[in-house]
C-alpha cells in the first residue's frame, strides 16, 4: 500500500512537475502554431507549419485544487493531523483534472489574409470532485460518521477522443481584426460520467439508516472490451461521434494594445456505440437484521439483510442507451501591451465550465519574441483558486524544426511535493517562415509612402510577420 | 547567454533549497476513523403468532387469552392379557380300564391371583392327551374325551384319541379354538371344570383285561376371547417412558413459572369390566437437568358397563391434590413416567368383572392451563461455545462501540440480561454486561398489558472490554425473566401482545493502513 501510494505519488508529481507549458502561457504565444488550439483567429508568425505525427503536441495537465503532496507526506508532521488539515479545507469546489492531449497530425498555411490549419488531435480528460464527504469521513474528528452521508454534489467525467479539426481565419479592417473559425469532427472512443449521484446514508434514528439514492453514470466505450473478440477499429471509429466549434477575434487596437478572445469547444458527442448505463433510483430503510422471533427464522437472517441492502440500492445495468454529452466549453479573454516589437506584456482570463460550473483562471505573462530562433514566454496565473503558479515556455527553431517545451508551473519541477497544478506541453514542428528581406523591403516602401494607415498596418503585422 | 543559464540555475538551486521534505513511510502511521451508527437487528413478536405453529403447545381461547395446551395419548396401556391371563393347566389324570370304561370326575381350572372365572371362551388353545397303558392290545383303542360345561358350537365338547394296536403310549391334542366354558356348575361353582373319559370300544374281545389306561387331559395356551368372575386383586406394573414436553417460548427457561390455576388431567378410557385403582409417577426434568415430581394421587378407573362399552374416567390434578405448581414452575422439557395398576383394588365386590380380547385401558396424560402466571426469576442460561472474534492482529481496530438497545413492551414481562464473556483457555469470566432488555407493561386489575413499556439501553465497549471480547472463547447468556411488579402481579397473556427489540451498533474506529 505504502510503496504504491509513494510510488503513485511521485510519478505523478515528478512527471508534471517536469512539465514547462500550459495554456495560460501557450495562448499568447503565437510562436508555435499550437495556439491556435487556444484561439482560432490567434495571428500566426509562420507560413507554412507541419507538425510532425504524435509528437508535434504532447500535453498533460494536472490540476488538484484540495491539496498537494506536502500537505500530507511533510517530513517530520503528524500526517493524521495533515490529513484532517487537508479535510478541512475540501469543499464541494475542490476538483481534480487530469488530462492527455496528442497532436496527431497538423498542418497550416497562410493565405493572403487567412491562415487554414487543419489536422487531428486526441484528448484523453478525467475530471471530477474530490470526495470531500469520504475525506470526511475517514479523517475528520467530527463528521466522520458514514451514517451521516449525503453525497449529491459528486461528479466525475472520463473521456477519451479524437477530434479532427478544419480552421480559418481571416482579417479584416486592414488587417486590425481577426477572426477565426474551427470545426471539429469527434469520435469518441471511451466516456463515462455521472449525470446524477445523489446518494445519502443517514440515520434516522439510531435504529434506522434511510437510504436514498438517485444515481446515473452513463458510459461508452467500456463494454467494447468486454467482446470475446475485441475489433480494434470498431472501437476507434465507434459510432459516437458529433460536432464542436471554436471561435475567436483578435483585435489590435494600436501600436500597443491588443486584445482577444475565445470560445472553445461548444459541441457535443452522441455515444451510440457500447454504452451502457448504471441507474439506481430508490429509497429504502435499513433496520438491521429482521426477524420474526415467533418464527425463529434466524437461519439466513444476515443473508437476508445484506440482499436488502443491494436491494435497497436497486442498481440496475442498462446497456443500449443512446445520449449525448456536450464537451466542456472554455473561454479565453486576453489583453496585451505591447512594449516594442519584441516585448510584450499581457494579462489572461481563461474559464471552464463543466456541469454548469465554471471553473476560473487569471494569469499575467511575458511574452519574449526575441528573435525567430528563440523566443521566450513566462506568466504567473492563478488556477482555480491554486495560486503561485510560475510558467514558463520557449521555442526553438533549429533550420525547419520547432523544438516547444512550455508549462504553467515550473516550480513544480523542483517542489514536486507542493504541487497543484501544471500542465506540461512539448512538440517538435516544422515551420517556415516568410524571407525576412522582402519583409524589410516591404517596410521600407511602406515608410516611404509614410501614410497613417501604413504605420498602423506595420504595427499590427509585427506579430504576423515576425 | 551564460550568465542567462548560471541565473537559471540559481533559481531552480533556491527554488530546491526551499522545498520542504516529504516522507512517504509517514503512510504507516495513517489512521483511519470513521464511525457509524449501523442498526443491527429489529425483531419482533406477536404472541398470536406463536400459536400458528402446528406443534404449538399454545393455544387461543375465545377471548384470544393464550393456553398452555398439551396432549400426549396412550402414555400407558394395559391390554386384556395384561388384566387377565389363564395359565397352562396341569394334566388331569382319568384312569380307565376294560371292567371301567368310563371315568367322569369334577376338577378346579387353574387361575392366577385368585381368579374366578364364571365363564370364558377361548379364542385359541390346545387340549393336550397322553394315555399310557399297562399292556398293549392287538387292535386300536378308541377314547372320547368330554367337557361337560363346555361347548363348540352349541355342542357338548367331545373328542376321540386312538391308542393304535400294540402300542402301549399316545401323546396326542386337539384344538379347540371358540370353546365355551361354563365354570359356574349352575351358578353354585367357579372355575369348575366337569371331564368324563370313556372307552368306545370296551365290548371288544379284542379288549385285554386287565389292562389300565391312564389319561392325563391338560389345557394348554389359552387365549381368551372373554370372560367373566372375578379376575382376582393384584398389581400390574406398566412399563417406564418420557415424552418430551416443550412450551413455545419458554421451553428453554428454567424455573420460576407460577401458574395461577394450574391442571393436568388424567384421562382414561376403560372396555375392561373391573375396577382399576392406577398409580403414576410423573417426573418433570427442566432445560438444567432440575427433576419435579408431581406427586399425583392413585385414582380409580371406572369398570365399563357392558362388553363394547368404553367407560371414560378423568382425574383432574391441582395445586390442591398433588405438586403441580412446582411441577410446571420447573419448565420441564421432559417428562419422565411410571405407574402400575391394581386390579379389583377393594375386592371382589360389585358386579362380576368381564374382558374380551379387544379389552383394554389407555391413560391419557393432558395439560390445559390459562397462560395466567408469574414469572419470578425464570432463567434462561445458555452458553455460545466456540466464539471468536478475530481483530487480524489490530486490537485497536475499534476504539469504543457502543451498543444501543430498544424496546417496546407489549408484554407484562421484565428482561434482564447478562452477557459474559468467558476466557477461551479456562472459561473464566473476564468481563460483561447486563442490561434490563425488557420493561414489563404495566397491567389493569385482570392481569392484561395496557400499554407497551420503552425501555432503552446502551453498553459501552471500552477498550477493556473490546480486548476482553476479543479474548473470550465462549459467550454465556443469562436472562432472567419476571411479570409485572418483580414478579410479584400475575398477568395473562393475550394474542395483541406485540414485542419490538431494536439493536444498534455506534463504532468508532481506529484502522491503522498499514494493518489492511
Amino acid at each position: 500500500m505504502k510503496k504504491i501510494l509513494s510510488t503513485l505519488t511521485l510519478v505523478v508529481a515528478i512527471v508534471f512537475s517536469a512539465s514547462a507549458q500550459s495554456d495560460m502561457l501557450l495562448y499568447n504565444f503565437n510562436a508555435i502554431s499550437q495556439s491556435l488550439h487556444t484561439n482560432p483567429a490567434m495571428p500566426q508568425q509562420t507560413k507554412v507549419w507541419v507538425g510532425l505525427p504524435a509528437i508535434s503536441g504532447l500535453s498533460t495537465h494536472y490540476h488538484n485544487s484540495g491539496f498537494s503532496a506536502v500537505d500530507i507526506f511533510e517530513a517530520n508532521t503528524d500526517i493524521n493531523a495533515n490529513l484532517r488539515n487537508v479535510t478541512a479545507g475540501l469543499d464541494a469546489s475542490s476538483q481534480l483534472a487530469v488530462s492527455q492531449t496528442v497532436d496527431l497530425l497538423g498542418i497550416g498555411f497562410s493565405l493572403k489574409k487567412g491562415f487554414v490549419s487543419l489536422g487531428a488531435t486526441q484528448h484523453i480528460n478525467l475530471t471530477m470532485d474530490i470526495p470531500y464527504q469520504l475525506f470526511e469521513v475517514m479523517f475528520s474528528e467530527n463528521n466522520n460518521s458514514i451514517t451521516q452521508l449525503d453525497v449529491s454534489t459528486f461528479d466525475l467525467e472520463i473521456s477519451n477522443r479524437t477530434a479532427f479539426y478544419l480552421g480559418y481565419q481571416h482579417r479584416f479592417l486592414n488587417e486590425k481584426l481577426t477572426l477565426g473559425l474551427r470545426a471539429n469532427y469527434l469520435i469518441g472512443q471511451q466516456h463515462a460520467y455521472i449525470e446524477r449521484s445523489n446518494v445519502s446514508l443517514t440515520n434516522d434514528s439510531t435504529y434506522t439508516i434511510n437510504g436514498r439514492s438517485d444515481i446515473l453514470v452513463r458510459s461508452a466505450g467500456a463494454s467494447a472490451f468486454e467482446a470475446d473478440a475485441i475489433e480494434p477499429m470498431n472501437i476507434a471509429l465507434a459510432n459516437n461521434t458529433g460536432f464542436s466549434f471554436n471561435f475567436g477575434g483578435h483585435y489590435q487596437l494600436s501600436d500597443k494594445w491588443s486584445f482577444s478572445a475565445s470560445v472553445l469547444d461548444i459541441g457535443s458527442i452522441t455515444y451510440n456505440d457500447y454504452t451502457r448505463s448504471y441507474v439506481s433510483d430508490s429509497e429504502f430503510e435499513f433496520r438491521g437484521i429482521e426477524a420474526d422471533l415467533a418464527a425463529n427464522d434466524f437461519g439466513d437472517a444476515v443473508d437476508r439483510a445484506v440482499d436488502s441492502l443491494e436491494a435497497g440500492f436497486n442498481f440496475q445495468e442498462v446497456d443500449g442507451d443512446t445520449y449525448s454529452r456536450s464537451l466542456m466549453p472554455r473561454i479565453f479573454a486576453a489583453a496585451n501591451y505591447h512594449i516594442n516589437e519584441k516585448h510584450t506584456f499581457g494579462a489572461l482570463y481563461h474559464s471552464r465550465i463543466w456541469n454548469g460550473e465554471a471553473f476560473h483562471d487569471f494569469g499575467v505573462n511575458y511574452q519574449g519574441r526575441l528573435s525567430r530562433t528563440f523566443q521566450f514566454t513566462a506568466g504567473y496565473s492563478m488556477i482555480n483558486g491554486t495560486a503561485h503558479n510560475i510558467g514558463a515556455g520557449f521555442d526553438l527553431k533549429l533550420g525547419a524544426f520547432q523544438l516547444y517545451l512550455m508549462s504553467d508551473n515550473i516550480f513544480g519541477m523542483v517542489d514536486y511535493g507542493g504541487l497543484q497544478t501544471t500542465n506540461f506541453r512539448f512538440g517538435i514542428n516544422l515551420t517556415f517562415y516568410g524571407k525576412k528581406e522582402k519583409k524589410e523591403k516591404k517596410k521600407k516602401e511602406e515608410a516611404e509612402a509614410n501614410t497613417p494607415s501604413q504605420t498602423n498596418n506595420e504595427s499590427i503585422n509585427f506579430i504576423n510577420n515576425f | 547567454m551564460n550568465k542567462y543559464l548560471l541565473r537559471v540555475s540559481l533559481l531552480g538551486l533556491i527554488l530546491v533549497s526551499c522545498s520542504k521534505e516529504l516522507d512517504f513511510n509517514m503512510v504507516d502511521d495513517i489512521a483511519i476513523n470513521p464511525s457509524g451508527t449501523i442498526p443491527l437487528a429489529t425483531l419482533t413478536l406477536n404472541l398470536g403468532d406463536l400459536v400458528n405453529d402446528i406443534d404449538s403447545t399454545i393455544v387461543v381461547d375465545p377471548d384470544n387469552s393464550l393456553r398452555i395446551y398439551y396432549r400426549q395419548d396412550s402414555v400407558f396401556t394395559y391390554s386384556a392379557s395384561d388384566i387377565l391371563t389363564i395359565p397352562d393347566q396341569d394334566p388331569f389324570d382319568l384312569v380307565v380300564t376294560e371292567s371301567q370304561p368310563f371315568f367322569r370326575v369334577g376338577v378346579a381350572l387353574g387361575t392366577i391371583a385368585g381368579a374366578q372365572l364364571g365363564a370364558a371362551t377361548f379364542s385359541s388353545g390346545t387340549i393336550g392327551m397322553e394315555i399310557a397303558a399297562s399292556d398293549s392290545a392287538l387292535s386300536d383303542i378308541r377314547f372320547e374325551l368330554t367337557f361337560y360345561n363346555a361347548t363348540l358350537n352349541g355342542q357338548t365338547y367331545s373328542d376321540t384319541f386312538s391308542l393304535a394296536a400294540l402300542q402301549r403310549n399316545l401323546l396326542d391334542s386337539s384344538i379347540i379354538n371358540g370353546l365355551s366354558f361354563d365354570f359356574s356348575d349352575g351358578g353354585t361353582r367357579v372355575n369348575y371344570l366337569d371331564i368324563g373319559i370313556k372307552i368306545l370300544d370296551a365290548d371288544t374281545a379284542s379288549l385285554p383285561s386287565n389292562v389300565s389306561y391312564s389319561c392325563g387331559v391338560a389345557l394348554k395356551n389359552l387365549g381368551l376371547e372373554v370372560a367373566s368372575g372375578f379376575f382376582g386383586q393384584r398389581v400390574q406394573a406398566a412399563p417406564s417412558g418420557n415424552f418430551n414436553f416443550d412450551i413455545n417460548g419458554i421451553a428453554n427457561f428454567a424455573g420460576g413459572l407460577y401458574l395461577t390455576n394450574p391442571r393436568l388431567t388424567l384421562i382414561t378410557k376403560s372396555t375392561v369390566g373391573l375396577p382399576i385403582r392406577i398409580t403414576t409417577d410423573f417426573d418433570g426434568q427442566n432445560s438444567e437437568g432440575t427433576l419435579v415430581s408431581l406427586d399425583a394421587p392413585p385414582f380409580n378407573i371406572l369398570a365399563s358397563p357392558a362388553p363394547g362399552v368404553v367407560q371414560e374416567s378423568r382425574f383432574s390434578l391441582n395445586a390442591n391434590n398433588s405438586q403441580i405448581t412446582n411441577f410446571l414452575a420447573n419448565i420441564p422439557q421432559s417428562i419422565l413416567y411410571a405407574g402400575n395398576i391394581s386390579l379389583n383394588p377393594d375386592g371382589n365386590v360389585g358386579p362380576p368383572n368381564f374382558i374380551a380380547s379387544s379389552s383394554n385401558v389407555v391413560i391419557d396424560f393432558e395439560v390445559s392451563v390459562p397462560m395466567e402466571m408469574r414469572m419470578e426469576d425464570m432463567r434462561l442460561d445458555q452458553t455460545i461455545e466456540d466464539f471468536s472474534i478475530s481483530a487480524g492482529g489490530n486490537e485497536d481496530f475499534f476504539e469504543k462501540l457502543t451498543l444501543y438497545f430498544n424496546s417496546e413492551n407489549g408484554l407484562p414481562l421484565d428482561l434482564n440480561l447478562r452477557v459474559i464473556l468467558q476466557d477461551s483457555a479456562t472459561a473464566d469470566s473476564i468481563g460483561g454486561f447486563e442490561i434490563g432488555l425488557l420493561n414489563a407493561a404495566p397491567i389493569d386489575n385482570n392481569g392484561r398489558a395496557i400499554a407497551p413499556a420503552i425501555a432503552d439501553n446502551e453498553v459501552v465497549f471500552d477498550q477493556t472490554l473490546i480486548r476482553a471480547l476479543l479474548r473470550s472463547g465462549s459467550l454465556r447468556f443469562i436472562a432472567s425473566v419476571n411479570s409485572t411488579n418483580n414478579g410479584q402481579d400475575a398477568v395473562k397473556m393475550y394474542t395483541d401482545y406485540d414485542l419490538v427489540i431494536r439493536a444498534a451498533i455506534q463504532a468508532n474506529s481506529n484502522i491503522k493502513v498499514n494493518s489492511l
